[in-house]
């Protein structure tokens, strides 16, 4: 619309020297602000996740003793008990008259402490079971499950399934000092079939977990240190 | 200053100024402030373009109609394509998933018949199990009797073991259900039929109705009704 | 270079270019003279001695003690048989920030040899020609052990070498070796090149085998 309006310049004159002045100062403004636009732009890349976030664990918090729910499996901390030692006992029972008899009996002794966690959890749909969990301390360290006590005596790989809890035991091995602030934090595994034993770990993006804090306050902590068992005893069904 | 430079070469050849009040449409130079000159026309776009000047408003009436219009379209074309873009990799996407993931075909097999799949005939026939101490309050289990009957001898040495599982018709929940012993090749022969037992727990309310299933494959699956 | 077009100078001769070559020429004799073409050696990765911390990236590993001495293996019956082992002892600090498999220790640990040159321990290769030496990498614990690395502690691991005969008597401590080597490898945090992830794995070189970050010599105590 401006089209014959402007063809009032014969070109190749020049502009006026205000005219010029103007200009100038507007592609300035428009320079920085294109400067700043692409700084922006630029520094919003640092925001970007790397591959290792981008596929990290779904977490569901949950206050102490409270139930966390994650989309495959909800789960609530049913007990925690400090021990310096456990006590290994393989039972088995008669079918005839329920007598229980001790088959053989074992001791696990430690230099810091057992934490003895045990977890109730269901399933909203699908059977799945909690394989893995960590001992997540105020620092970030991550303690996995101790492997010195059998799957026998606490049956990680139990399942979890819909209508009703089920309790899986873990047990840890930590530092009586990593306690306070600590969380219990437990996976489903990755349920893509076939596709994870062809390549470990490539499908297991976003994987649900879910983290329980063991106490309320680092006064629960201490009282659960405090209360340290001599021994505690873990049966195994034969 | 302007006005001064364009008076010095107002005799002379036309030279552009800016700040000079546009002559065609406008009524005076004197009446212009020097922020509505230039190539900008000082009358709003709304005013000028009913006006009756056939030359200038001619071309800028035909153009200045069409600019809502050609707003809306670069607005739908631009919705348009961020739909397409979009869809292209959501369909994609639902392509690869729907091959990777089949939807489940479910042969149900009506109560106390069999039903052949993977060369086999199969049969079963479910059981609500007595409680016992060991038992969770809110689950029940179920004993299911699975009969396997191999139709030829080529069927019996390509035989594996299905995965089985306890089903709710209505909501679809489904249980985990684990063999007590699966019977191996070995173990089978054509035509004569061997039996084992399935375990599953499943809750309470659906001991009488949550149904076995057996099942090879998302497209190879049988439904023992009750 | 103008200068040549200027009026009343001579046009000087090309000089640079005979001139670099004569030096280059000079130059490659005198490297070849001197033996500087001739393929070096291959480099030794550095010896440690024993005690000595070897930073392996994910642990940061010290090498104690190795000892033969005659253990039983089921340590509740006193009567049980004794068996002959050699056992390394080790330091491991786990740098890592969560609960590592002792499994990671064990492939880092490249190649135990005797002074013979036999080879008692490589994770690496698939067992078969030599085979007749069993390992078992260890946490000792009261009651019973674990197989793995508490996150950011040092444990002290055992790794146990036990000689396997072709008749299936067991060797004394005589077969034993005085002395073995320890090839350490180095981890390193790499990318997975599908996932784009992250996971610990030993730095290779560039023909796809563990570099050899340290060597230690470990004299072998014999307590039989």
């Amino acid at each position: 619309m401006t089209g014959p309006l402007v063809a009032e310049r014969p070109i190749g004159a020049p502009p006026a020297e205000g005219a010029r002045r103007g200009r100038f100062s507007h592609a300035l403004g428009n320079g920085v602000v294109a400067l700043a636009i692409g700084a922006a732009a630029v520094y919003a890349h640092t925001f970007a996740m790397d591959k290792d976030k981008l596929d990290a664990p779904l977490t569901s918090h949950a206050a102490a003793g409270g139930v966390a729910v994650t989309g495959r499996f909800s789960a609530r901390l049913e007990k925690v008990v400090a021990a310096r030692s456990l006590r290994l006992l393989t039972t088995s029972t008669d079918p005839e008259t329920g007598r229980v008899t001790i088959k053989k009996s074992g001791r696990v002794g430690t230099q810091d402490v057992f934490i003895v966690v045990t977890i109730g959890a269901t399933s909203p749909g699908d059977p799945t079971r909690l394989d893995d969990a960590w001992l997540r301390t105020a620092d970030g360290v991550e303690y996995a499950a101790t492997d010195r006590v059998g799957p026998a005596f606490t049956l990680p790989h139990r399942p979890v399934q819909n209508g009703w809890w089920v309790d899986v035991v873990f047990v840890f091995e930590i530092p009586p000092e990593a306690l306070a602030g600590a969380s219990i934090v437990v996976s489903a595994p990755s349920s893509n079939g076939i596709y994870d034993t062809i390549y470990p770990n490539r499908y297991n993006q976003l994987l649900p977990e879910a983290e329980l804090p063991i106490s309320a306050d680092r006064a629960a902590a201490r009282r659960l240190l405090d209360d340290v068992k001599t021994s505690w005893q873990l049966a195994a069904e034969e | 200053m302007s006005e001064k430079h364009g008076s010095t070469q107002e005799s002379g050849e036309p030279s552009f100024d800016a700040f000079k009040p546009v002559a065609r449409d406008t009524p005076s130079s004197g009446q212009e402030s020097i922020f509505s000159t230039g190539s900008w026309p000082a009358a709003s776009i709304a005013t000028a373009a009913p006006e009756p000047s056939p030359v200038p408003a001619g071309p800028a009436g035909r153009r200045r109609m069409p600019r809502l219009i050609r707003a809306t379209l670069l607005l739908v074309a631009a919705v348009a394509l961020v739909a397409v873009t979009v869809g292209v990799q959501w369909w994609d996407r639902s392509a690869w998933i729907a091959q990777r993931y089949p939807a489940e075909v479910v042969k149900d097999v009506p109560r106390g018949q069999s039903a052949a799949l993977h060369g086999m005939s199969w049969q079963a026939s479910l059981a609500v199990r007595a409680r016992s101490a060991g038992d969770h309050r809110d689950a029940t289990s179920l004993i299911a009797t699975v009969r396997v009957t191999p139709i030829s001898a080529k069927d019996v040495g390509g035989y594996l073991p299905p995965r089985f599982e306890a089903r709710d018709r209505g909501t679809g929940r489904r249980w985990q259900a684990l063999p007590a012993e699966t019977p191996t090749g070995s173990d089978l022969e054509p035509g004569r039929t061997t039996s084992f037992i399935v375990v599953a727990a499943v809750p309470n309310e659906l001991k009488d109705t949550a149904e076995l299933v057996l099942s090879y494959s998302s497209a190879e699956t049988l439904r023992f009704a009750r | 270079m103008s200068s040549s077009v200027l009026p009343g100078r001579r046009r000087r001769r090309p000089l640079l270019a005979p001139a670099a070559v004569l030096l280059a020429a000079t130059g490659l004799g005198t490297i070849a003279a001197l033996g500087g073409l001739v393929e070096a050696p291959p480099q030794q990765p550095p010896q440690r001695r024993v005690g000595e911390e070897i930073d392996q990236d994910l642990f940061r590993t010290k090498i104690e003690d190795a000892i033969v001495h005659a253990v039983s293996f089921d340590g509740d019956d006193p009567h049980a048989p004794r068996h002959t082992v050699l056992d390394l002892s080790l330091k491991i600090y786990n740098d890592a920030e969560v609960s590592v498999p002792l499994a990671y220790l064990e492939n880092s640990l490249l190649r135990i040899v005797s002074r013979e040159g036999e080879t008692l321990m490589s994770p690496g290769s698939a067992p078969g020609a030599g085979g007749t030496w069993l390992y078992d990498t260890t946490v000792p614990g009261e009651g019973a052990p674990s197989r793995l690395l508490p996150p950011k502690r040092t444990s002290a691991v055992t790794v146990r070498l036990r000689k396997r005969s072709a008749s299936g008597d067991e060797p004394g401590a005589g077969k034993y070796p005085d002395l073995v080597g320890v090839d350490v490898g180095v981890y390193e945090n790499h990318e997975d090149f599908l996932t784009g992830r992250h996971r610990a794995a030993l730095v290779q070189d560039d023909t796809g085998a563990p570099v050899v970050v340290a060597r230690v010599t470990v004299p072998v105590r014999k307590a039989v």
